[in-house]
């Protein structure tokens, strides 16, 4: 038994290797590219014409515009890509937990980490896109350059906590339907699973409707100034 | 551990390329795609925006046309009522014209009609009454009708009636006798010589025979008349017979008895 699908190795050459984790980030990145491949390749304009998957699509889409705009960001088709992406691969990575052998990626401390990272490192650069480096810098010493070191560290510890959430839910989730499957292996489990499915989807909306609002934050100033 | 710093680059790297590969397969295609239909459906409304108000104009124009027809109609059929009415007026007052022009024409065709047959009828009776009256005396008192006319009307000359001998004096002209009968030589040259002792003088004297006189005699000068007929006599029956026409006539008279079509037409003008 294992903690993280980083354990699983296929692979390895010095430090590079390919474990359980990536391969299956791979091949959520091959599904959903495919799906969306194969869903959009042929998009119909007339209503009458639209089909099942593009309405789903279109329907996944056009939530994500409206919570993205919900939050306060004016402009939601800019940050779409990011926050869209994110929200897909965390819900997907997610809902394949109904597959037995299936471990999701999420559950891996290291893809968690690389998401947060990648919050990390997004909000610093929607803030300047918005406002300029100075305009964001500045925000650190917002309302005092005394509040700097708890504004960096604020910024390190959300960062962190966005990572760990993530990753001791869906470990926790993987970690109980095992024991569970070995202490009772009928029926419990089915509905641990499903308990779980609910939680990786309120996982994967938490993770966004967080990264939206540090995004938000760092946008917001400049949104203030503008209106002004 | 749990961080594995490589697997958390390549899953930086893999979310990076995810991103790329999502916006390039679903976000741009799907947002493109609700743009489009926005923009198709934005120009549908607008469009039909724009066939709504047209439809408003033009049915707000059908309705005035509607007005304007009905207010038309109305006009042509008061027009139409009037004229109608006018030219019922003019017909009927037409055809009463008529109606009194043809009633006045049979009025006076009866009265003719009437005229002749009382003329026919006189003459007739005057001719049965003579007849009968010459045959009654013939045979019950063997006296000659005309002979005893001509008797009287002597004995009237010999009575010297005032009008007579006026006659008979004043008279330049030659006098006329007309008789219904043929008179003898012997009657005619004592009615000559009569008139001639009566007169003072030699009277010329023309004798002519008519038999509308019927058993009459007649001595006329220039506006001076001696008449000497059953005429006079059956004057009253000829009165009779006058009114007992006149009566049926009057009975056959439209104005005492109005028709349908005269009663219809005085409906119609009222």
């Amino acid at each position: 038994m294992h903690l993280s699908s980083d354990e699983v190795i296929f692979w390895q050459a010095g430090f590079i290797k390919l474990n359980g984790t990536i391969v299956t980030t791979w091949l959520l990145m091959l599904i959903l590219t495919i799906g969306a491949k194969l869903i959009t390749r042929n998009l119909a304009q007339n209503n009458a014409e639209i089909s099942r998957w593009q309405s789903l699509l279109e329907v996944i889409v056009t939530l994500l515009k409206q919570q993205i705009a919900e939050v306060g960001l004016k402009q939601p088709q800019k940050y779409l890509g990011f926050l869209g992406t994110l929200f897909l691969f965390i819900a997907t990575a997610n809902l394949l937990t109904i597959f037995p052998i299936y471990e999701p990626p999420t559950g891996s401390l290291s893809t968690t980490l690389a998401l947060a990272l990648a919050v990390f490192i997004a909000v610093p650069l929607f803030g300047i896109q918005e406002q300029g480096l100075t305009g964001f810098l500045k925000t650190y010493l917002e309302p005092t350059a005394i509040m700097l070191p708890f504004n960096l560290i604020s910024e390190l510890s959300r960062t962190f906590a966005l990572s760990v959430r993530l990753f001791g839910n869906m470990m926790s989730g993987s970690m109980i339907l095992a024991i569970l499957l070995i202490i009772t292996p009928f029926v419990f489990p089915i509905v641990m699973t499903l308990l779980g499915l609910l939680t990786g989807m309120v996982q994967a909306y938490i993770f966004t409707i967080l990264a939206t609002v540090y995004i938000a934050a760092a946008a917001e100033i400049c949104d203030l100034k503008t209106d002004n | 551990m749990l961080i594995d710093w490589f697997t958390v680059a390549a899953q930086l790297l893999n979310f990076v390329i995810l991103i790329a590969l999502l916006k390039r397969f679903l976000y741009q295609p799907i947002l493109q795609a609700l743009d489009a239909r926005e923009h198709r459906i934005s120009a549908e409304l607008s469009e039909a925006d724009a066939k709504k108000q047209q439809a408003q104009a033009e049915y707000e124009q059908f309705c005035q046309k509607n007005q304007e027809f009905d207010l038309q109609r109305a006009e042509l059929f008061k027009t139409a009522s009037e004229e109608a009415k006018t030219e019922r007026q003019r017909l009927l007052t037409e055809a009463r014209i008529e109606a009194d022009n043809l009633r006045s024409q049979r009025q006076q065709a009866l009265a003719q009609e009437v005229e002749v047959l009382m003329t026919s009828l006189t003459r007739q009776i005057q001719t049965e009454v003579f007849a009968i009256t010459r045959q009654v005396l013939t045979d019950l008192a063997d006296v000659n009708l005309e002979n005893q006319m001509i008797a009287v009307f002597m004995e009237k000359l010999r009575s010297s009636d005032p009008e007579i001998v006026s006659v008979l004096k004043n008279t330049a002209t030659p006098l006329l006798l007309r008789t219904a009968f043929t008179l003898s030589e012997a009657q005619q040259l004592e009615i000559q010589q009569t008139i001639a002792k009566i007169a003072g003088s030699e009277i010329e004297l023309q004798l002519t025979t008519e038999a509308k006189l019927i058993s009459g005699i007649e001595l006329s000068s220039v506006g001076q008349k001696i008449v000497w007929t059953l005429a006079d006599y059956l004057g009253n029956v000829e009165n009779n017979l006058k009114n007992l026409l006149q009566q049926h006539i009057d009975v056959d008279k439209p104005e005492k008895h109005p028709t349908e079509f005269s009663k219809r037409a005085a409906e119609d003008v009222s």
